[in-house]
């Protein structure tokens, strides 16, 4: 495994370094994260009662400019999942061409532009708690880590202070099991994928707002033997965020509908607020529902509800050392040690950790 | 009345002088083939966080490559406070948010004055900023900044 990792990181800086015959240089950049998670009984985020070390990640960023047009960049990461062995994941890989300020075209892979954190799903510098919301981010299928395919991305200055940025992209788009609400192991694709992101920067400083969509298909075995079935994915998110030291403000809508199965209403809130130079006080509350579409499934509805408070103690703004307290209600991301537990559904965990990036 | 303007009046003047001074405390140069004399708080802005690559006033084809003093610098803060209204954590973290994102990378870093001078010699469409008292050579110009 080390070894695969290894050639994987060499062959990759290699590729950028070979750039280097018309550009002056690549830019490396890099991120990493440790958390001890510990629950009052059921198991949450691989915590549970005895409290577990293994949340670790790491991951690399490269980027280099072949002229003035032409940026090739990538990203890979290291994840702990479940306790086992890190695996390593290409987060993304893409080549853009700038035409314009308005108009840059991207293909490969790029992290999906859904909603505030999509793209920096592991920067943990860039958030008050160690953890992203669960609503939005978790295994509600709303938002995936990123697309493979096709995307357009720009931005327009509008009158004064405000503007416009955009994205539209075409392709493949993957949840991993960990993003999948019914517990499977094995990874999802929802293919011929069409989406987009507007978001929309007002003259207040550090005030946005944004909404998202995308709808796709997946592929999945029918009810007769050798059928298959092509069931839609439509994904909607709106968001809004204000952004400016000493406070930081964040909330997400999101709705997913996959016809014949089920659908996903999620939304949170978040706030944090800056103490002095490195105190930082942050509260949230999270929520997923998810209504199965024929009502007789086993199982019924998938309720999580999380409350969440924090203090972060920020060195600089690479690195931080965040602490925080949740009270989480329903079985849809926590589970039960053993059968008799399933009557209590309330979950009390905490989660210390460090997150730092250069 | 008169009594609280006796006291307000002086504070207010400091404080005047205060932001003047704090608004005063970088220079912004050029590289001096550059063909403008002036440029708003505002462009500013958005050429140091790369929002845009292009300055029509520049000169169409040329491509503007801004250069930023250290992190820890005070003439940084004080030029982040007056063209980006914010502090440079605040710069910090919106470069987090370009690079992870693989939407861009920041500026380049330099240590002092004189790296500043130098690259801006050295880089057609380079602009950066000096702490108010460095001397600026003949291939660098000076440019203001206005409202």
């Amino acid at each position: 495994m080390v070894r695969k990792i290894a050639l994987f990181l060499t062959c990759f800086v290699a590729t950028l370094a070979l750039a280097q015959d018309t550009t002056p240089k690549v830019t490396l950049h890099g991120f990493g994260e440790w958390a001890y998670v510990r629950t009052d009984g059921n198991e949450f985020r691989d915590g549970n009662e005895e409290g577990d070390y293994d949340t670790i990640g790491f991951g690399l960023n490269a980027s280099t400019a072949i002229g003035d047009k032409l940026t090739v960049t990538g990203q890979l990461a290291l994840r702990t999942r479940d306790g086992d062995q890190a695996e390593a994941e290409l987060d993304y890989a893409f080549a853009q061409w700038r035409f314009s300020d308005e108009l840059q075209v991207r293909i490969g892979r790029s992290k999906h532009p859904f909603g505030i954190y999509t793209e920096v799903f592991d920067i943990g510098t860039l958030r008050p708690f160690f953890h992203l919301p669960l609503s939005i981010y978790g295994p509600s299928e709303i938002a995936a880590q990123s697309y493979n395919g096709v995307g357009v991305t720009g931005l327009r200055r509008m009158n004064g202070q405000t503007s416009l940025d955009y994205d539209v992209y075409f392709g493949e788009v993957t949840f991993d099991p960990s993003q999948r609400v019914d517990a499977s192991e094995e990874s999802e694709q929802v293919r011929d994928v069409l989406g987009g992101r507007v978001r929309y920067h007002t003259a207040i400083d550090g005030l946005s707002f944004g909404a998202s969509a995308y709808t796709g298909v997946t592929e999945e075995e029918g009810e007769e033997e050798g059928e298959a079935e092509t069931p839609r994915h439509v994904n909607l998110g709106v968001h809004a965020e204000y952004s400016m030291l000493p406070l930081t403000l964040r909330a997400e809508i999101g709705r997913h509908h996959e016809a014949t199965e089920a659908k996903t209403f999620a939304y949170y809130l978040e706030a944090a607020y800056r103490v002095g130079e490195h105190l930082e006080l942050a509260g949230r509350f999270d929520r997923f529902d998810v209504t199965p579409e024929d009502e007789g499934d086993v199982g019924g509805d998938v309720d999580h509800r999380d409350i969440g408070l924090g203090v972060n103690y920020w060195f600089n703004p690479n690195f931080v050392l965040k602490a925080s307290l949740h009270r989480v209600n329903g079985f849809a991301v926590a589970a039960p040690t053993n059968d008799d537990d399933l009557d209590d559904d309330e979950t009390h965990a905490f989660v210390f950790g460090a997150q730092f990036s250069f | 009345m008169r009594t609280w303007m006796r006291i307000l009046n002086p504070m207010l003047l400091a404080l005047a002088l205060t932001a003047t001074a704090s608004a005063q405390q970088y220079k912004l140069v050029a590289h001096s083939a550059v063909p403008v004399t002036s440029i708003s708080r505002n462009d500013l802005s958005m050429l140091f966080l790369k929002k845009t690559s292009a300055y029509a006033k520049w000169g169409s084809a040329q491509k503007v490559v801004p250069f930023d003093l250290a992190a820890d610098s005070a003439i940084r803060a004080s030029f982040s406070k007056d063209v980006h209204k914010r502090t440079v954590p605040a710069i910090k973290s919106y470069w987090q948010q370009q690079i992870f994102s693989g939407r861009g990378t920041p500026p380049s870093e330099l240590a002092s004055d004189a790296e500043v001078l130098a690259a801006i010699s050295s880089t057609a469409g380079g602009i950066g900023y000096v702490s108010g008292g460095a001397t600026i050579p003949s291939s660098v110009k000076q440019i203001n900044v206005t409202d």
